[in-house]
């Protein structure tokens, strides 16, 4: 092998050495991102199965099926419903199952690999390895009237807003962050 | 030659390898795109389904709503523009457009979603059966309800009484049993339960007279004085017609007249006064009376009121369809309430073919007592609407013994201009 040969031959790889790096950086690009969109769409749909179980209760705990009398109140007043102050769960409904109205889910925090019915309104188990996603919910008053902003208002109106947060140290810098609302009128048939 | 022999396998490789990169990263790039569509999407639907549920409530505390003085909502980074309309035909028709922009990996993604729904007056005749005010009395069992049931009160049942459509009520219902002999409590709700629902009893005389002016016919004395109506309807598409002031005995001569012509909308409201009420009908027709003091309101029945075929066909024993050769439909309306006369020709049944609709009371028998004779059935076929239940017929046998069955045409279709009630049902929702 001649110097020319040997040159070329060298050019040869030092070609292939930067194909094989690039490609596979791209590899491992490619698999970091498809890992990262699995835990963000699951992330999502976390936050969307939430809002959807919020909003399968009862607008407020006025207007909840009474267990006992298997009734429910219809509210006529805006002072019938739960003051703004004291949206979240009662006393009587510390575990997710408990939940029979829409605001008991204001404060909610949990960790969705541990969530359950069981779960309870405020159990967020930092040191959990399996606690993958940090999920959190805010139900407030909002009054579309008189803020097209939609902003949390400190009175009583016919509708209430919620924000899920999904976080996650497994979420890319693209979507860092999940944040999901949705609003809940009231109105009857 | 070897080096190049290298040189070009090298090349093929990096060739190769080119390839697999440029795949990879079109499935990196179409993830990420994927997953920006599926977050995009979730959070415009989620902020037109806001705006579609603020709208919803807005119209049904107040079914004049028009939208708020800024049509544009903002959310979550995006915005509905939300619109009402509301249609010649009364409807009121919401919609709300969300867009939605993102940002992810250096690029901007929108999105556009659509919510819509339509609103409608919800009609009296849609019930089977509806008393504003149910009273201390029971439905017990043997007793059936047919069609959608409606009280403004609380309902007592007694034993295991069966409703074959929805039942709704404001209050309630309280359900009573091992009493009487009637068996444990176990009303039977075919169609479902609901409550507290609220359809107040509402009559816009003045809405009806607005439409029988405008293309239908009015009654009403020269005078200003209550007046009576009489109307025989007849197969043949014609009613003939007579009136008398209220309190005289003398009747008019009848005229007979096409009924294309009498009224073209098919509405008849006497002003003021009472309406007696027979034959065959042939068409669709509203007929009604206000009151205008004293002893008028009423509408009394002379005999029977029918369609040319019967609305239901009964098959099985008391099972009923609906009878698809029936196109005719008759609205009847009291501002007191509708009396069957206690005369010759109602003395053996009575059919009444119709939607009936008493704003003071409910159907009833002139004079009826216990000492009364045994007046055969008086059959319903279409919807009973009425204030407060009224006798018709006693255990004994004095009177009529009654059997309401519902038209199930009224669902869907009404007869023109039949009252409605002042609050919105949502007939359709479409995301």
């Amino acid at each position: 092998m001649n110097t020319g040969q040997m040159i070329i031959t060298m050019a040869a790889m030092i070609l292939l050495s930067t194909v094989i790096l690039s490609v596979n950086k791209n590899a491992l690009n490619t698999t970091s991102s498809m890992t990262e969109n699995k835990y963000q769409i699951l992330g999502i749909s976390l936050g969307t199965a939430l809002i959807e179980e919020a909003f399968s209760k009862s607008f407020d705990a006025y207007t909840a099926l009474n267990p006992i009398t298997g009734e429910a109140e219809q509210a006529d007043n805006l002072s019938d419903l739960t003051n703004y102050y004291s949206l979240g769960p009662s006393n009587l409904e510390k575990k997710r199952r408990n939940f029979n109205d829409f605001d008991d889910y204001n404060g909610f925090v949990d960790s969705a690999s541990n969530a359950s019915v069981d779960s309870l309104s405020s159990e967020m188990r930092n040191n959990d390895i399996a606690a993958i996603f940090k999920v959190e919910s805010k139900v407030y008053y909002v009054d579309p009237s008189t803020d097209n902003k939609l902003k949390k208002v400190n009175y009583r109106t016919w509708h209430k807003r919620m924000d899920v947060l999904v976080t996650s140290r497994y979420l890319g810098d693209g979507l860092d962050t999940i944040k999901l609302s949705k609003i809940y009128s009231y109105f009857f048939y | 030659m070897g080096g190049k022999a290298i040189l070009i396998v090298v090349i093929s490789f990096s060739l190769m390898f080119t390839v697999v990169k440029y795949n990879s990263s079109n499935t990196s790039s179409n993830a990420a795109e994927r997953l920006a569509s599926y977050y995009i999407k979730t959070n415009a639907h989620n902020i037109a389904a806001s705006a579609a549920n603020i709208a919803a409530n807005e119209l049904f505390r107040d079914p004049n709503w028009s939208g708020f003085s800024q049509d544009t909502l903002y959310m979550n980074g995006g915005y509905a523009v939300i619109s009402v309309s509301k249609p010649a035909n009364a409807k009121a028709k919401f919609d709300a457009k969300a867009v939605y922009k993102f940002f992810y990996a250096g690029e901007e993604f929108s999105e556009e979603s659509r919510v819509n729904f339509v609103l409608n007056a919800t009609n009296y005749s849609r019930f089977g059966y509806y008393t504003n005010v149910w009273g201390s009395g029971y439905l017990v069992t043997g007793d059936t309800i047919d069609g959608p049931f409606h009280t403004q009160t609380k309902l007592n049942t007694l034993g295991s009484p069966v409703f074959l459509g929805k039942v709704t009520t404001k209050q309630g219902i309280n359900m009573v049993g091992n009493k009487y002999g009637f068996g444990p409590a176990n009303p039977e709700f075919k169609g479902g339960y609901e409550t507290p629902v609220d359809v107040p009893f509402t009559l816009n005389t003045s809405a009806l007279l607005g439409v029988a002016s405008t293309g239908g016919r009015v009654f009403q004395h020269p005078s200003g004085s209550n007046l009576d109506v009489r109307l025989h309807f007849n197969a043949d598409e014609t009613v003939e017609w007579s009136t008398r002031k209220t309190g005289t005995s003398s009747w008019s001569t009848p005229i007979v007249a096409d009924l294309d012509t009498f009224t073209t909308n098919g509405v008849i409201w006497n002003k003021k006064g009472n309406l007696y009420l027979s034959g065959t009908v042939n068409g669709k027709y509203t007929v009604g009376t206000a009151k205008g003091g004293g002893s008028t309101g009423y509408v009394y029945l002379e005999d029977d009121i029918v369609y040319r075929k019967d609305p239901l066909k009964f098959v099985n024993g008391g099972t009923t369809i609906t009878n698809p050769d029936c196109e005719d439909m008759l609205g009847i309306i009291a501002e007191k309430q509708v009396v069957v006369k206690d005369n010759a020709a109602n003395r053996d049944d009575i059919n009444i073919h119709a939607a009936l609709f008493n704003y003071d009371g409910g159907i009833t028998v002139e004079g009826i007592s216990s000492s009364k004779p045994n007046m055969g059935t008086m059959r319903i076929h279409g919807s009973l609407i009425e204030n407060s239940a009224q006798t018709t017929g006693y255990t004994n046998g004095a009177g009529y013994h009654q059997v309401i069955k519902y038209d199930k045409r009224y669902r869907n279709s009404t007869p023109p201009s039949f009252p409605a009630t002042t609050s919105y049902e949502i007939v359709s929702w479409f995301e």
